[in-house]
């Protein structure tokens, strides 16, 4: 048997282990040059952001000929719309991105994981992009309401809004904003929640603490004057007092509530089956 | 490969000195790398690495960083040398001792070594002839070719 | 702050480990020590607590008690550390609707020694495409995408847990052939878990053998492959060779017997099996974990 292969070119590292250009990573690596190292918050937040996103659109995608298809449908049966129909919007805007939230702690811890990244990591970037998505659907709801305001204009209808909470129809737009944002950001974050509980404890009690986690969107709903009318805070009757103290009780329940998940998700174990 | 009782990298090393002895490897010649034996034998690069560490102790390789493993100069000798000291002990003694076991005189096994010594020595010159004879032939055909083409007519 | 690219990988120490489930000890008192850049092999029967032992590396759970020490620090939500460590396990890790490219890219993101054409190589050489998803693979495919991440990722310390589950033998030689080549070019710690023990004996460095939570052995694999011995013979022989030595299996055909001994012979023990006729062999790794970890041994000769 011959063992002479001359393999070694001159000047190239063998067999003595010094690692080839392949220490960068991420697409620029092809050429070889040192790509510029992006933290895994980053990294993460963008992909759960895009997924975020394509949900968004497919929501959206899928609502608004649903509105306007119940718009007509009123308009047939009732002759004439003076209701804000696109509001009936609201309740569907809470609880999809609340369970797609369930669905990204419950499916994707494990392998953020085993991809190399801290709970921390994975905990901030869900944060990050529950509030973002809160708010974007905050927007876009808020952006079709001015929408078909002007479209019953026209028509020479109403947008009177049924299920008031902060805003009524003669609210100014910011309070229309904040009020959808807080709900939205709070059930995106309360989804978080119910789905680290889940992990945490099993189903059977994560059934038994929804109350507690499903409670912020609650408490929430309530403070921004939803379940009972206005809140009755002593003294505080007027619209842009009772839109502070909804802003600030909200902001509270939102802050506990990502404390909560946080601490929550630092210490979930990834099951062996061993 | 590598399958015997030994631990691999024995048998690699063994493997080695086999080569340099028989000339398949001289000296100053490169021997694969660990990597090398590792993608070719599917081991651990460990492995050979250990057999070149033992063979480096003993002379037989050097290494030149950077580069690889080479045969050292006077690797064969030093391992003919080895061989020959060991030849006796763990050669010619077993064969007396089988003797023994058979009931084999020990006249009949020297006897039999004479023989075998004299076949070998006959064999090579008559090897030795075959390769002269064939070159000297191919020699006079060449020559009676060069003549016959110079008198040939044009 | 993140992990960086290291020559030669990552070592572990174990501290009197405990992790217990309930009144159920996966691992007991493990002390043990995984030396960097070495392929070990994690060896021992189902449940004997190999996967947990992966699992406290790779920071899956925090052990229930004792100090677990990945390059010197507890991995545990580390963020140096966390990147530079790659558990790969059968259920992989992965996620299922999405397709192969983005499970790659989500690893790449994270690991800064993640080499994506090194991935590619691996995705053609196991017959993988970017575009399908990891849900519609079969059970072969889902291992060989295991194996291109957990290879891909060339993380400093990377646990491949029985990879090659649902590979056809040519895709576990591909499999072995990759491994020992890039390990042997881009040198790192490889703890490798496998019941094939005959396939992957000549891969290891370092051995780890876990029997019920506890370690059997942990130790250089030519050390373990070394301490067992096959002694074949007339039977009255071999049962006085063996006496008083710990015999692992017996096996016996007409008047001869083969005895596995655990245990060294020195040169004296080898002439005299010599002189008594004894045939004197290895002892297969498999064969020696095999009976290391089944049980009692044979009662007959032991009690003598």
């Amino acid at each position: 048997m011959i063992a002479t292969v001359p393999t070694d070119v001159p000047g190239m590292p063998g067999s003595s282990g010094a690692p080839r250009a392949s220490g960068t990573r991420g697409t620029a690596a092809a050429s070889g040059a040192p790509v510029a190292r992006r933290s895994p918050l980053v990294s993460t937040v963008r992909r759960l952001g895009a997924h975020q996103l394509r949900m968004l659109g497919w929501f959206w995608l899928i609502a608004l000929p649903c509105l306007v298809l119940a718009t007509v449908v009123l308009d047939r049966v009732t002759g004439g719309v003076d209701v804000a129909v696109s509001l009936y919007a609201r309740q569907a805007a809470i609880w999809f991105p609340f369970s797609q939230a369930i669905i990204v702690v419950v499916g994707t811890v494990r392998v953020a994981v085993a991809s190399g990244r801290t709970r921390r990591t994975f905990a901030r970037a869900t944060l990050v992009v529950g509030t973002l998505t809160g708010l974007a659907y905050a927007v876009v709801l808020t952006a079709v309401v001015l929408a078909e305001r002007v479209v019953h204009g026209a028509l020479g209808w109403e947008s009177r809004i049924t299920d008031v909470q902060l805003a009524t129809e003669a609210s100014p737009t910011w309070v229309l904003l904040l009020d959808l944002a807080i709900t939205f950001v709070t059930a995106n974050l309360a989804g978080l929640l119910v789905g680290v509980v889940y992990l945490r404890v099993g189903s059977g009690w994560a059934t038994l603490a929804l109350p507690l986690t499903v409670g912020p969107i609650i408490v929430v709903q309530y403070v921004s004057g939803g379940w009972v009318g206005p809140l009755p805070i002593g003294g505080v009757s007027s619209t842009a007092g009772q839109v502070t103290a909804a802003a600030v009780a909200a902001t509270v329940v939102i802050a506990l509530t990502a404390a909560a998940y946080a601490a929550l998700v630092r210490t979930v174990p990834i099951r062996t089956t061993s | 490969m590598f399958d015997g009782r030994d631990p691999v990298y024995l048998q690699i090393a063994d493997q080695v000195r086999e080569d340099v002895l028989r000339g398949t490897l001289r000296e100053e010649e490169q021997v694969m790398s660990t990597t090398g034996y590792a993608t070719t034998f599917r081991i651990n690069p460990a492995t050979a690495a250990k057999a070149f560490a033992e063979l480096v102790d003993e002379g037989v390789l050097y290494k030149r960083r950077g580069v690889g493993m080479f045969v050292a100069a006077g690797a064969r000798e030093h391992l003919l040398a080895r061989r020959r000291q060991r030849f006796f002990a763990e050669v010619v003694d077993p064969v007396v001792d089988e003797a023994a076991v058979l009931g084999v005189a020990v006249e009949d096994v020297v006897a039999r070594l004479r023989d075998r010594s004299a076949q070998l020595r006959t064999a090579e010159v008559a090897e030795v002839a075959e390769v002269t004879e064939s070159a000297a032939s191919a020699a006079s055909a060449a020559s009676v070719e060069s003549v016959e083409s110079e008198r040939s007519p044009r | 702050m993140s992990a960086t690219t290291t020559d030669v990988g990552w070592g572990v120490q174990l501290r009197t480990v405990t992790q217990r489930y309930g009144t159920l000890r996966a691992l007991d008192e493990v002390t043990l020590e995984i030396r960097p850049g070495t392929i070990t092999g994690l060896l021992g029967r189902n449940g004997s607590g190999k996967t947990t032992l992966a699992a406290l590396l790779a920071a899956f759970r925090r052990p229930t008690s004792g100090a677990v020490l990945v390059d010197g620090e507890d991995p545990w939500e580390n963020e140096r550390v966390a990147p530079g460590v790659c558990f790969v396990r059968e259920s992989g890790d992965v996620l299922d609707a999405w397709c192969l490219t983005d499970n790659l890219a989500v690893a790449a993101d994270a690991r800064p020694t993640f080499d994506p054409t090194f991935a590619a190589e691996l995705l053609d050489r196991f017959a993988l495409t970017g575009d399908r998803r990891p849900g519609r693979l079969s059970r072969g495919q889902r291992s060989a995408f295991g194996i291109v991440l957990g290879l891909a990722s060339r993380a400093p310390l990377t646990i491949l847990d029985e990879v090659h589950l649902g590979l056809d033998a040519p895709s576990r030689y591909a499999f072995y052939e990759a491994l020992v080549t890039d390990y042997a070019e881009h040198p790192r710690t490889i703890v490798l878990s496998s019941h094939l023990i005959d396939e992957v004996d000549r891969l290891l460095e370092d051995v780890v053998l876990l029997d019920a939570g506890r370690v059997l052995v942990a130790d250089d694999a030519e050390v373990l492959r070394g301490s067992g011995v096959t002694v074949t013979g007339p039977a009255p022989a071999v049962e006085a060779f063996v006496a008083g030595r710990r015999v692992l299996a017996t096996q016996r055909l007409g008047g001869t017997t083969r005895a596995t001994v655990h245990g060294r012979l020195d040169a004296g023990d080898e002439a005299a099996a010599r002189a008594a006729g004894l045939e004197l062999g290895p002892v297969p790794l498999q064969d020696l974990v095999v009976h290391l970890t089944g049980g009692p041994a044979v009662p007959a000769e032991e009690n003598r």
